[in-house]
Protein backbone atom coordinates (compact mmCIF):
# COMPACT_ATOMS: atom_id res chain seq x y z
CA UNK A 1 0.00 0.00 0.00
CA UNK A 2 1.76 2.86 -1.13
CA UNK A 3 1.30 6.44 0.79
CA UNK A 4 0.50 8.06 -2.03
CA UNK A 5 -2.79 6.10 -1.98
CA UNK A 6 -5.08 6.16 0.73
CA UNK A 7 -6.61 3.19 2.46
CA UNK A 8 -10.25 3.35 2.22
CA UNK A 9 -11.42 3.33 5.75
CA UNK A 10 -14.62 5.59 5.85
CA UNK A 11 -15.86 5.41 9.21
CA UNK A 12 -13.18 4.37 11.38
CA UNK A 13 -12.50 0.35 11.55
CA UNK A 14 -12.52 -1.84 15.11
CA UNK A 15 -10.62 -3.95 12.77
CA UNK A 16 -6.76 -3.73 11.36
CA UNK A 17 -6.31 -3.92 7.82
CA UNK A 18 -3.95 -6.41 6.52
CA UNK A 19 -1.81 -4.58 3.90
CA UNK A 20 0.02 -6.39 1.14
CA UNK A 21 3.18 -5.44 2.57
CA UNK A 22 2.32 -6.89 5.62
CA UNK A 23 1.59 -3.88 7.37
CA UNK A 24 -1.40 -3.71 9.41
CA UNK A 25 -3.37 -0.22 8.87
CA UNK A 26 -5.18 1.65 11.06
CA UNK A 27 -5.69 5.24 12.50
CA UNK A 28 -4.49 5.52 16.02
CA UNK A 29 -7.80 6.08 17.15
CA UNK A 30 -8.56 2.08 16.64
CA UNK A 31 -5.02 1.51 18.32
CA UNK A 32 -6.32 2.95 21.48
CA UNK A 33 -9.66 0.88 21.70
CA UNK A 34 -8.23 -2.95 21.32
CA UNK A 35 -7.44 -5.40 23.59
CA UNK A 36 -3.92 -6.32 23.75
CA UNK A 37 -2.93 -9.76 25.73
CA UNK A 38 0.41 -10.11 26.87
CA UNK A 39 2.56 -12.73 25.22
CA UNK A 40 5.79 -12.37 27.48
CA UNK A 41 8.49 -10.14 29.32
CA UNK A 42 12.26 -11.00 29.97
CA UNK A 43 15.00 -9.28 30.95
CA UNK A 44 17.72 -7.96 29.04
CA UNK A 45 21.14 -7.99 29.95
CA UNK A 46 22.27 -7.11 26.16
CA UNK A 47 19.71 -3.92 26.69
CA UNK A 48 20.72 -2.84 30.35
CA UNK A 49 24.56 -2.74 28.96
CA UNK A 50 23.57 -0.23 26.24
CA UNK A 51 21.64 1.93 28.33
CA UNK A 52 24.26 2.17 30.82
CA UNK A 53 26.38 2.92 28.06
CA UNK A 54 24.35 5.75 27.05
CA UNK A 55 24.13 6.92 30.66
CA UNK A 56 20.45 5.80 31.73
CA UNK A 57 20.26 4.86 35.36
CA UNK A 58 18.79 2.12 34.72
CA UNK A 59 18.46 -1.19 37.84
CA UNK A 60 17.51 -3.64 35.40
CA UNK A 61 16.21 -3.85 31.72
CA UNK A 62 14.06 -6.18 29.18
CA UNK A 63 11.19 -6.41 26.75
CA UNK A 64 8.02 -7.17 26.68
CA UNK A 65 5.87 -8.82 23.53
CA UNK A 66 1.78 -8.26 23.29
CA UNK A 67 -0.99 -8.71 20.67
CA UNK A 68 -4.10 -7.93 20.18
CA UNK A 69 -7.42 -9.68 20.24
CA UNK A 70 -7.92 -9.20 16.69
CA UNK A 71 -7.66 -11.02 13.25
CA UNK A 72 -5.05 -10.48 12.08
CA UNK A 73 -3.26 -9.39 15.09
CA UNK A 74 -1.36 -6.48 15.93
CA UNK A 75 1.71 -7.49 17.45
CA UNK A 76 3.45 -4.77 19.63
CA UNK A 77 6.96 -5.00 21.64
CA UNK A 78 8.58 -2.84 23.33
CA UNK A 79 12.19 -2.36 25.64
CA UNK A 80 11.73 -1.24 29.25
CA UNK A 81 13.76 -0.43 32.09
CA UNK A 82 13.73 0.02 35.83
CA UNK A 83 14.71 3.67 37.00
CA UNK A 84 17.28 3.02 38.96
CA UNK A 85 16.00 6.47 41.21
CA UNK A 86 12.73 5.91 41.36
CA UNK A 87 12.29 2.38 41.04
CA UNK A 88 9.55 2.83 38.28
CA UNK A 89 9.09 0.70 35.23
CA UNK A 90 9.08 2.57 32.08
CA UNK A 91 9.42 2.14 28.36
CA UNK A 92 12.73 2.86 26.37
CA UNK A 93 13.19 5.73 24.24
CA UNK A 94 12.56 4.42 20.49
CA UNK A 95 12.44 0.85 22.09
CA UNK A 96 8.52 0.40 20.22
CA UNK A 97 8.42 -2.46 18.04
CA UNK A 98 5.40 -3.41 15.89
CA UNK A 99 3.49 -4.68 12.55
CA UNK A 100 1.63 -1.38 12.28
CA UNK A 101 1.43 1.24 9.80
CA UNK A 102 -0.93 4.26 11.43
CA UNK A 103 -2.81 6.52 9.21
CA UNK A 104 -3.91 9.96 9.11
CA UNK A 105 -7.23 11.58 9.13
CA UNK A 106 -7.46 11.14 5.24
CA UNK A 107 -5.72 7.66 5.22
CA UNK A 108 -2.39 8.19 4.00
CA UNK A 109 0.61 6.27 5.84
CA UNK A 110 1.88 8.02 8.65
CA UNK A 111 5.19 6.31 7.95
CA UNK A 112 7.54 3.88 10.27
CA UNK A 113 8.77 6.85 12.64
CA UNK A 114 5.29 8.83 12.74
CA UNK A 115 3.85 5.51 13.84
CA UNK A 116 6.32 4.23 15.96
CA UNK A 117 6.12 7.54 17.82
CA UNK A 118 2.36 7.33 18.29
CA UNK A 119 2.73 3.69 19.59
CA UNK A 120 5.11 5.50 22.60
CA UNK A 121 2.63 7.87 22.86
CA UNK A 122 0.45 4.94 23.34
CA UNK A 123 2.66 3.01 25.73
CA UNK A 124 1.72 6.45 28.24
CA UNK A 125 -1.86 5.69 29.18
CA UNK A 126 -1.72 2.11 28.86
CA UNK A 127 -1.42 -0.10 31.78
CA UNK A 128 1.46 -2.36 31.15
CA UNK A 129 3.75 -2.21 34.12
CA UNK A 130 2.09 -4.33 37.06
CA UNK A 131 1.67 -7.51 34.47
CA UNK A 132 5.53 -7.17 32.90
CA UNK A 133 6.67 -6.46 37.28
CA UNK A 134 4.46 -9.66 37.73
CA UNK A 135 5.93 -11.79 34.43
CA UNK A 136 9.37 -10.74 35.34
CA UNK A 137 9.15 -11.44 39.14
CA UNK A 138 9.07 -14.93 38.42
CA UNK A 139 12.55 -14.82 36.26
CA UNK A 140 15.19 -15.17 39.69
CA UNK A 141 18.41 -14.33 37.16
CA UNK A 142 18.51 -11.51 34.89
CA UNK A 143 20.18 -13.51 31.72
CA UNK A 144 22.14 -12.39 28.41
CA UNK A 145 19.97 -11.50 25.32
CA UNK A 146 20.73 -14.49 22.64
CA UNK A 147 24.26 -14.07 21.87
CA UNK A 148 25.72 -11.08 18.90
CA UNK A 149 23.01 -8.87 20.08
CA UNK A 150 24.88 -6.43 17.63
CA UNK A 151 25.80 -8.55 14.89
CA UNK A 152 22.30 -10.49 14.07
CA UNK A 153 21.48 -13.56 13.70
CA UNK A 154 18.67 -14.73 11.52
CA UNK A 155 18.09 -17.91 11.29
CA UNK B 1 35.90 -6.64 6.46
CA UNK B 2 35.42 -7.54 3.08
CA UNK B 3 32.70 -8.83 1.18
CA UNK B 4 32.54 -11.34 -1.32
CA UNK B 5 29.35 -12.18 -3.21
CA UNK B 6 27.81 -15.36 -5.22
CA UNK B 7 27.28 -18.72 -5.52
CA UNK B 8 29.05 -21.74 -4.01
CA UNK B 9 29.50 -22.67 -7.64
CA UNK B 10 31.57 -19.60 -7.79
CA UNK B 11 33.31 -20.00 -4.88
CA UNK B 12 37.06 -22.23 -4.60
CA UNK B 13 36.27 -25.49 -2.43
CA UNK B 14 38.55 -23.95 0.64
CA UNK B 15 36.29 -20.90 1.01
CA UNK B 16 32.77 -23.18 0.29
CA UNK B 17 34.77 -25.69 3.24
CA UNK B 18 35.61 -23.01 5.40
CA UNK B 19 31.82 -20.78 5.50
CA UNK B 20 30.54 -23.88 6.60
CA UNK B 21 32.67 -24.48 9.50
CA UNK B 22 31.98 -21.60 10.48
CA UNK B 23 28.32 -21.35 10.49
CA UNK B 24 28.83 -24.60 12.19
CA UNK B 25 31.16 -22.91 15.02
CA UNK B 26 28.48 -19.56 15.50
CA UNK B 27 25.12 -21.20 15.17
CA UNK B 28 25.60 -25.10 16.48
CA UNK B 29 28.70 -24.35 18.93
CA UNK B 30 28.05 -20.49 19.92
CA UNK B 31 24.37 -19.72 19.85
CA UNK B 32 23.52 -23.86 19.88
CA UNK B 33 20.76 -24.17 17.66
CA UNK B 34 20.11 -27.27 16.34
CA UNK B 35 20.72 -27.54 12.70
CA UNK B 36 21.88 -30.32 10.28
CA UNK B 37 25.41 -31.12 10.26
CA UNK B 38 28.51 -33.08 9.93
CA UNK B 39 32.29 -33.22 10.72
CA UNK B 40 31.68 -29.88 12.32
CA UNK B 41 30.51 -28.08 8.98
CA UNK B 42 26.45 -26.82 8.63
CA UNK B 43 24.85 -27.22 6.02
CA UNK B 44 20.86 -27.64 4.80
CA UNK B 45 18.88 -28.52 2.21
CA UNK B 46 18.61 -25.10 1.19
CA UNK B 47 22.19 -24.42 0.50
CA UNK B 48 21.74 -25.26 -3.06
CA UNK B 49 22.62 -24.40 -6.54
CA UNK B 50 20.11 -21.18 -6.14
CA UNK B 51 21.68 -19.72 -3.09
CA UNK B 52 23.58 -16.92 -2.94
CA UNK B 53 25.90 -15.99 -0.26
CA UNK B 54 27.76 -13.00 1.29
CA UNK B 55 30.85 -13.65 2.76
CA UNK B 56 32.82 -11.62 5.03
CA UNK B 57 36.22 -11.90 5.48
CA UNK B 58 39.09 -10.02 8.17
CA UNK B 59 42.01 -9.04 6.47
CA UNK B 60 43.73 -12.15 7.63
CA UNK B 61 41.38 -14.09 5.21
CA UNK B 62 39.42 -15.41 8.56
CA UNK B 63 35.91 -15.48 8.01
CA UNK B 64 33.79 -12.96 10.07
CA UNK B 65 30.51 -12.67 8.94
CA UNK B 66 28.05 -14.84 6.07
CA UNK B 67 24.33 -14.47 4.87
CA UNK B 68 22.30 -16.59 2.59
CA UNK B 69 20.32 -15.31 0.12
CA UNK B 70 17.58 -17.38 -1.13
CA UNK B 71 14.67 -16.67 -3.79
CA UNK B 72 11.14 -17.04 -2.45
CA UNK B 73 10.10 -18.46 -5.64
CA UNK B 74 11.56 -22.27 -5.17
CA UNK B 75 11.42 -23.68 -1.74
CA UNK B 76 13.11 -21.45 1.40
CA UNK B 77 13.49 -21.45 5.20
CA UNK B 78 10.80 -19.79 5.55
CA UNK B 79 8.11 -21.07 3.28
CA UNK B 80 9.06 -25.13 4.74
CA UNK B 81 9.86 -24.71 8.15
CA UNK B 82 8.48 -21.60 9.72
CA UNK B 83 5.40 -20.24 8.05
CA UNK B 84 3.51 -20.23 11.15
CA UNK B 85 5.11 -16.86 11.64
CA UNK B 86 3.71 -15.03 9.15
CA UNK B 87 0.88 -14.55 11.32
CA UNK B 88 -1.86 -15.86 8.83
CA UNK B 89 -0.66 -14.19 5.86
CA UNK B 90 0.47 -16.41 2.67
CA UNK B 91 4.08 -17.36 2.31
CA UNK B 92 5.60 -14.70 -0.30
CA UNK B 93 6.45 -16.68 -3.77
CA UNK B 94 7.70 -13.42 -5.73
CA UNK B 95 10.67 -13.10 -7.80
CA UNK B 96 11.15 -9.45 -5.82
CA UNK B 97 11.21 -10.95 -2.48
CA UNK B 98 14.17 -13.04 -1.20
CA UNK B 99 14.92 -14.71 2.32
CA UNK B 100 18.05 -13.59 4.06
CA UNK B 101 19.12 -16.40 6.16
CA UNK B 102 22.03 -17.57 7.95
CA UNK B 103 23.06 -13.99 8.76
CA UNK B 104 26.02 -13.61 11.48
CA UNK B 105 28.89 -11.17 11.28
CA UNK B 106 30.82 -11.94 13.92
CA UNK B 107 34.42 -13.04 14.09
CA UNK B 108 35.57 -16.53 15.22
CA UNK B 109 38.70 -15.42 17.40
CA UNK B 110 37.49 -13.62 21.02
CA UNK B 111 40.41 -10.87 21.18
CA UNK B 112 39.40 -9.71 16.91
CA UNK B 113 39.92 -6.04 16.25
CA UNK B 114 36.58 -5.70 14.65
CA UNK B 115 33.56 -3.84 15.64
CA UNK B 116 30.58 -5.93 15.53
CA UNK B 117 27.74 -3.71 14.58
CA UNK B 118 30.12 -1.87 12.06
CA UNK B 119 30.58 -5.71 10.36
CA UNK B 120 26.64 -6.48 10.72
CA UNK B 121 25.67 -3.03 8.93
CA UNK B 122 28.66 -3.75 6.55
CA UNK B 123 27.29 -7.22 5.77
CA UNK B 124 24.06 -6.48 5.63
CA UNK B 125 24.40 -3.93 2.92
CA UNK B 126 26.22 -6.36 1.04
CA UNK B 127 23.43 -8.34 0.92
CA UNK B 128 20.97 -5.86 0.10
CA UNK B 129 23.04 -4.87 -2.79
CA UNK B 130 23.43 -8.15 -4.27
CA UNK B 131 19.45 -9.03 -3.66
CA UNK B 132 18.22 -5.56 -5.36
CA UNK B 133 20.64 -7.04 -8.15
CA UNK B 134 19.07 -10.12 -8.46
CA UNK B 135 15.51 -8.12 -8.68
CA UNK B 136 14.76 -8.05 -4.85
CA UNK B 137 12.77 -5.45 -3.84
CA UNK B 138 12.51 -6.85 -0.22
CA UNK B 139 13.83 -9.13 1.81
CA UNK B 140 11.97 -11.51 4.38
CA UNK B 141 14.12 -13.37 7.38
CA UNK B 142 13.42 -15.25 10.49
CA UNK B 143 15.37 -14.30 13.07
CA UNK B 144 15.50 -13.54 16.97
CA UNK B 145 13.65 -10.55 18.94
CA UNK B 146 17.19 -8.77 18.78
CA UNK B 147 17.82 -8.69 15.32
CA UNK B 148 14.68 -6.02 15.16
CA UNK B 149 16.52 -3.77 17.39
CA UNK B 150 19.82 -4.03 15.73
CA UNK B 151 17.73 -2.70 12.68
CA UNK B 152 16.40 0.17 13.65
CA UNK B 153 19.00 1.00 15.40
CA UNK B 154 20.52 1.20 12.07
CA UNK B 155 18.32 3.13 10.39
CA UNK B 156 16.68 -0.11 8.28
CA UNK B 157 12.92 0.16 7.15
CA UNK B 158 11.95 -3.06 8.97
CA UNK B 159 8.87 -4.49 10.31
CA UNK B 160 7.55 -7.58 11.89
CA UNK B 161 5.03 -9.41 10.12
CA UNK B 162 3.02 -11.07 13.26
CA UNK B 163 3.48 -11.58 17.10
CA UNK B 164 6.84 -13.55 18.20
CA UNK B 165 6.40 -17.56 18.42
CA UNK B 166 8.71 -19.57 20.37
CA UNK B 167 10.83 -22.09 18.75
CA UNK B 168 12.58 -24.12 20.99
CA UNK B 169 11.65 -21.54 23.61
CA UNK B 170 13.25 -18.91 22.14
CA UNK B 171 11.23 -15.99 20.31
CA UNK B 172 11.63 -16.00 17.03
CA UNK B 173 9.50 -13.59 14.21
CA UNK B 174 9.53 -12.92 10.69
CA UNK B 175 10.99 -9.47 9.68
CA UNK B 176 10.65 -7.38 6.57
CA UNK B 177 13.14 -5.43 5.55
CA UNK B 178 12.17 -3.17 2.33
CA UNK B 179 15.43 -2.31 -0.30
CA UNK B 180 14.29 1.14 -0.50
CA UNK B 181 15.45 4.67 -0.06
CA UNK B 182 15.69 4.82 4.01
CA UNK B 183 16.91 1.12 4.08
CA UNK B 184 20.08 1.85 1.08
CA UNK B 185 20.95 5.42 2.48
CA UNK B 186 20.77 3.69 6.12
CA UNK B 187 23.31 1.11 4.77
CA UNK B 188 25.23 2.73 2.83
CA UNK B 189 23.67 0.64 0.11
CA UNK B 190 23.59 2.61 -3.32
CA UNK B 191 21.05 2.76 -5.25
CA UNK B 192 21.86 1.29 -8.54
CA UNK B 193 18.86 1.17 -10.65
CA UNK B 194 15.75 -1.49 -8.75
CA UNK B 195 15.29 -4.38 -10.26
CA UNK B 196 18.50 -4.48 -12.07
CA UNK B 197 20.20 -8.04 -12.67
CA UNK B 198 23.80 -8.54 -13.00
CA UNK B 199 24.37 -11.43 -15.70
CA UNK B 200 26.61 -13.87 -14.70
CA UNK B 201 27.42 -13.30 -11.42
CA UNK B 202 30.67 -14.28 -10.15
CA UNK B 203 33.40 -14.06 -7.45
CA UNK B 204 32.40 -9.95 -6.46
CA UNK B 205 34.24 -8.31 -3.45
CA UNK B 206 33.20 -5.66 -1.84
CA UNK B 207 35.09 -3.29 0.67
CA UNK B 208 33.94 -2.89 3.94
CA UNK B 209 32.35 0.94 4.11
CA UNK B 210 33.88 3.28 7.59
CA UNK B 211 30.65 4.05 9.59
CA UNK B 212 30.19 6.64 11.95
CA UNK B 213 29.09 5.52 15.11
CA UNK B 214 25.64 3.71 15.89
CA UNK B 215 23.16 5.36 18.07
CA UNK B 216 21.86 2.50 20.97
CA UNK B 217 18.59 3.63 21.84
Amino acid sequence: MSTNHPTCLGRSSRFPIMSPDGYLRMRFVDLCGLTFVHLFSSYDETLLDALHTEGVCAATAGISEWKSETDPEVSLGWDWFVDSSSGRLLPVRKGVRSNLMLLDAKGYDLGPGATACLCAAWLGVFEWQPTVAGAVRSVEVPVKSASFENTGPTL
Amino acid sequence: MKTIIGRSSDFPQSLETALAEYRYKIFIDRLGWELPARDGMERDQFDHAGALYVVGQEPSGAICGCARLLPTTAPYLLSEIFPYVLNGQPVPRSPEVWELSRFAAAPLAVDAALDSADNARCLLAAAVRAAKEHGAARLITVSPLGVERLLHRMGVHAHRAGPPVLVDGKPVFACWIEIDAQTCGALGASETGAGKRTPALALRAFPARRNAGLSVL
